[in-house]
């Protein structure tokens, strides 16, 4: 009995892995979050050898962005990219790698996945704030994805204070506060650039800034007058002259820029003088390959 | 050769017959060259991935394998009766433990060294820059496994392999963890309970001070001053389980 239990168990054993053995289960979700082991965990049992563990799940969440394919398979390497910078938090490329991998566009400016990605690139610039790239990061997810323009413009301002940053830092500063409607700090940031320009070619472009932005406010006080217009009549007026004529505005007022206003297709006022508003511009192009750019209403009012 | 000597040499080549020792070193060979692989699927971080990998794993391997190799020092000797042979040789007992601590720490020099070489010409390899505080994270971690094997020996000195292991084990936890105590106990209101934390915090040896990995991750320089106060802190805590090992073990009966 005992002389032929080897073999048995030999027999047995072998049949029960050959038929058990399967490719590796998918991994444990708690709710909608992948389950990690926790931080203060690893530390206390790697305390040691903390880099080497940090970059391992490091290396999980780049292998994460490679097999994701769903809007959740993208949120989880936010997950992935929070605990490794829970082990190591001065790891600043985990930050910016994670911030831009992690939203989705899913068609017509609408993002997935903004929430994670922006609450990574702030946990970023308060462990790793010398990294500039984890604020510009995070200045644009505010413009693109959050539309909030006035806290990109204040991230930005001060990226260009930076030495050695991009010039047009500024100048897309002034925009950005143009296009959150605080004009005041806008022009008065234009207007400092303009006056503490070592070049005139630096001073030419703040000083047509200055008009731009005066050009914009309004623009914007143009918009409001066509919205109320549009609701008032259910239709939109079908030029600036029919705001007069409403009474909804007193007059037509002059371009700062000298051009002539009009009344574009998607029913926003628009300049002659400058090819787009003060706002961020999408480059977009049509079926075949022609720049978008605003067009008027009617032909006639160019 | 002094009798002395012939006792370190002896217990470097009996380490080296030990296939443990064998195995670990080709082990540890295969994983430094193993960490290539891990480069491979990485982004951006390559020279700081190598560096990681490398010194996180010679680390971990070799306090492992300091702790199985101090922990049986003695009592191995005492259990096979080989220590009868010695002492009744014109050879004190402090000398006998000082020679096999001093073999122990030769073994792992000896090991130690060739995973700098290895992971040494893996950066060359890779065109990494190489920063002299990836080989002081290295000196660091010898100091801080001189430490581990003293205590093992004082360990081995009054009680079995298991029990020494087990121990070792846990003065290396705590000793990374002590750190957190202190700060733990200074988040404390005063009273008996933080001053009892704040007091095992410097009962227990922190082998923080000679962990130099941290730094050779983000490639920042050490300065003198920190360098040496970590290996001389480690030097006096080997030190003071060295003097406490020999005082119990001069005191031992073998029968």
């Amino acid at each position: 009995m005992m002389r032929k239990l080897p073999p048995v168990l030999l027999a047995a054993g072998l049949v029960l892995v050959v038929t058990l053995s399967s490719a590796p289960r998918a991994p444990l979700y708690f709710g909608d979050r992948p389950v990690l082991p926790r931080a203060g965990f690893l530390k206390a049992l790697f305390k040691a050898q903390i880099g080497l563990v940090a970059d391992y799940f490091w290396l999980l969440t780049i292998n994460r962005v490679g097999s994701a394919r769903k809007i959740s398979e993208y949120r989880d390497i936010y997950y992935y990219a929070d605990l490794t910078t829970d082990l190591d938090p001065r790891f600043a490329k985990v930050y910016t790698f994670a911030g831009i991998t992690i939203p989705i566009h899913f068609g017509r400016e609408e993002y997935a996945n903004v929430e994670e990605s922006s609450r990574i690139l702030r946990k970023g610039m308060v462990n790793a704030p010398e990294d500039k790239r984890i604020h510009f990061q995070l200045a644009y997810n505010l413009m693109f994805f959050e539309r909030r323009y006035r806290e990109a413009a204040t991230i930005i301002e001060e990226l260009a204070k930076e030495p050695g940053a991009p010039e047009w830092y500024s100048g897309l500063a002034t925009r950005l506060y143009a296009q959150s409607g605080d004009f005041d700090t806008s022009l008065g940031l234009a207007q400092a650039l303009r006056d503490s320009a070592e070049d005139d070619e630096t001073r030419a472009y703040y000083e047509r800034r200055v008009n731009e932005i005066l050009q914009e406010r309004l623009l914007q006080e143009l918009d409001a007058a066509i919205q109320r217009y549009q609701q008032r009549e259910g239709r939109p007026p079908t030029s600036l002259e029919a705001l007069v004529a409403s009474r909804d505005v007193r007059e037509l007022p002059a371009d700062p820029l000298g051009g002539k206003l009009f009344i574009g297709e998607d029913g926003r006022s628009y300049s002659t003088a400058a090819r787009f508003r003060l706002e961020i511009i999408y480059d977009e192009k049509t079926e075949d390959g022609e720049r978008l750019v605003p067009k008027p209403l009617d032909s006639k009012s160019q | 050769m002094s009798a002395f000597g012939a006792m370190v040499w002896n217990g470097f080549r009996e380490a080296r017959r030990n296939r443990v020792t064998v195995v670990v070193g080709a082990f540890a060979a295969v994983v430094l060259l193993s960490s290539t692989l891990v480069t491979e699927v990485t982004v951006a971080t390559f020279d700081r991935v190598l560096t990681d990998f490398g010194l996180g794993m010679m680390s971990l391997i070799l306090v492992f394998l300091t702790i199985f190799l101090s922990s049986g020092l003695l009592s191995r000797e005492i259990e096979r009766r080989t220590i009868f042979l010695v002492v009744s040789k014109p050879v004190s007992r402090s000398q006998f433990l000082l020679a096999r601590l001093a073999g122990n720490m030769l073994t792992l020099a000896v090991l130690m060294g060739a995973m700098l070489l290895i992971f040494l010409s893996q950066l060359v390899m890779f065109q990494v820059a190489v920063n002299p505080t990836q080989v002081l994270a290295v000196v660091g971690l010898w100091f801080e496994l001189l430490v581990l094997t003293s205590a093992g020996i004082l360990f081995s000195s009054f009680a079995g392999p298991a029990v020494s292991a087990i121990a070792t084990t846990g003065i290396y936890f705590a000793g990374h963890l002590a750190n957190d105590l202190f700060d733990i106990a200074q988040r404390l209101d005063d009273g008996p309970v933080k001053a009892v934390a704040t007091a095992l915090y410097y009962l227990l040896p922190n082998l923080e001070k000679m962990n130099f990995r941290p730094q050779a991750t983000y490639a920042l320089p050490v300065d003198a001053s920190t360098f040496f106060s970590g290996v001389g802190y480690g030097l006096g805590w080997a030190a003071l389980f060295t003097a406490a090992a020999i005082f119990i073990f001069e005191r031992r009966d073998f029968r």
